[in-house]
């Protein structure tokens, strides 16, 4: 099926791993802007539900789902709420991450149960997301985004564990893509540089990155995840970007031009 | 080969999947080059560990719908771990002679293939880490370098690869351009000293078939 041209995201239903702050709030935010509805799924709930309410209040569409990615009852627990308020899904979004994320490790001595964190909630929440969407997705021009991250383009000095999980949701978004396109259903990647409380935690723990990220940084300030990242994805999983699949879309205000 | 014999030269490799048609040429050729070449991690300093294990299953072609969580973790996320755990083992006897690691890491991972997403998915999450570790151990004056074989070179029968799309562009140079041997020459060539330069690359070594970027 071939969704039509021109329109926009129109009345999508979309859901969103990690929707209770950062950028997972950002792409909630600007998804119901474009007037999809939005079950928004985070672990924590009341954050989850203040970015719901904050949707309503704005005269959007949103409906929270508490979820751990790591638990795939909990990822098909998300599914069910889309389909039972809003009859289905059109697009889902993994965008969650290790609250780990953003803390500075040793790839040599940091303990494996950090990486299995990482890997948990970025790679097999990724796997568990992919394959409870995939019967919702086929027959209505589905897409499936993933937000990865320059550093796993670029590898990181600070970040290994983040990058490799980065990586790797590369490498699932480009073989993915090929592998539904078949069926309609379009795949694709987010890498995305944007202020977030992840990214004020990682200055924190590391004052000079600030500098050197800005002072790299061709349009000078960071991405905000609701009018500079959110509006990249939902042109991603709108039928404007029906041609596109097993990209990754590059959102960092020009610090990354490698791609 | 288990045993760690001076090398002709004094140079010591390890090759982790020295079981794997790669990881054996890649073996034989350092022997051939004058390194005495183990297969296990021990206390001995390294000039050279090159990592090219696979978990043969993995490259069995399987829609990802159709391929169950346990399976998924076995062929994606313990990949990514055991090299991981290898990294941690081989960080410092290769820092003790300033050498370098080689990852084995096939450009399918580069390219994406239908059919094999959970193995690119590992070998991309692997070469973000080799990535990485060349940034985070330069200053231990360790140099990471990944070799990107065709899938086609990690597996005895090209047919195993039936169903997926990996095969899809031609090796320029050829169907004798890319096998084990190839890749074995090119870790040959990358891990002489004046190689170390090259940290963080990826070298495909495909005939001629990706031509990326």
């Amino acid at each position: 099926m071939t969704p039509p041209a021109g329109v926009g995201l129109g009345p999508r239903v979309v859901v969103i791993t990690g929707a209770n702050r950062g950028v997972g709030r950002g792409l909630a935010l600007a998804f119901a802007a474009a007037g999809a509805h939005v079950v928004a799924t985070a672990r924590d709930v009341d954050a989850g539900n203040a970015v719901v309410t904050e949707i309503r209040d704005r005269g959007g569409e949103a409906t929270f789902a508490r979820c751990d990615v790591t638990i795939r009852d909990d990822v098909d627990a998300a599914i069910d709420t889309a389909v039972s308020h809003y009859g289905g899904v059109d697009t889902m979004v993994h965008n969650a991450v290790s609250v780990h994320s953003s803390e500075p490790h040793e790839l040599a001595t940091s303990p494996i149960e950090l990486w299995d964190q990482h890997a948990a909630v970025s790679v097999r929440g990724m796997y568990s997301c992919a394959v409870a969407a995939y019967p919702h997705l086929r027959g209505r021009a589905g897409s499936f985004l993933v937000l990865t991250s320059p550093a796993g383009i670029s590898g990181s000095p600070r970040l290994p564990f983040y990058a490799a999980v980065k990586g790797a949701q590369r490498g699932f978004v480009k073989s993915l893509a090929r592998e539904w396109g078949p069926e309609g259903i379009r795949v694709n990647g987010l890498a995305p540089l944007a202020a977030t409380p992840a990214l004020e935690r990682a200055f924190e723990a590391d004052p000079s990155m600030e500098e050197r990220l800005g002072s790299v940084l061709p349009l000078r300030r960071y991405g905000d995840p609701e009018h500079d990242i959110g509006p990249a994805a939902v042109f991603l999983c709108s039928g404007d970007a029906r041609y596109v699949t097993g990209q990754t879309l590059v959102v960092s205000g020009g610090r990354l031009t490698s791609l | 080969m288990d045993s760690l014999t001076v090398g002709a030269d004094g140079r010591a490799a390890l090759v982790a999947g020295a079981s794997t048609m790669i990881g054996a040429a890649v073996a034989r050729r350092l022997a051939a080059d004058g390194f005495a070449v183990v297969s296990e991690v021990g206390d001995a300093a390294l000039d050279v560990a090159v990592y090219a294990v696979v978990e043969p299953e993995s490259l069995s072609p399987r829609p990802l719908v159709e391929t169950d969580e346990s399976t998924f973790a076995r062929w994606c996320e313990a990949q990514m771990r055991d090299l991981l755990q290898w990294l941690q083992q081989v960080h410092a006897p290769v820092r003790d002679r300033a050498g370098t690691v080689v990852l084995v890491a096939p450009t399918v991972s580069q390219e994406g293939a239908a059919g094999l997403v959970p193995y690119a998915t590992a070998v991309e999450g692997q070469r973000l880490m080799a990535k990485s570790a060349a940034r985070q151990w330069a200053s231990d004056g360790i140099s990471v370098l990944i070799v990107a074989p065709r899938v086609e070179a990690l597996v005895d029968d090209p047919r195993r690869l039936d169903g997926t799309d990996a095969l899809r562009n031609e090796p320029a140079l050829g169907p004798d351009s890319y096998g084990p041997g190839a890749v074995a020459d090119v870790v040959s060539m990358v891990v002489a000293p004046d190689a170390r330069v090259l940290s963080g690359a990826t070298l495909p070594v495909d005939g001629g078939a990706l031509m990326a970027p």
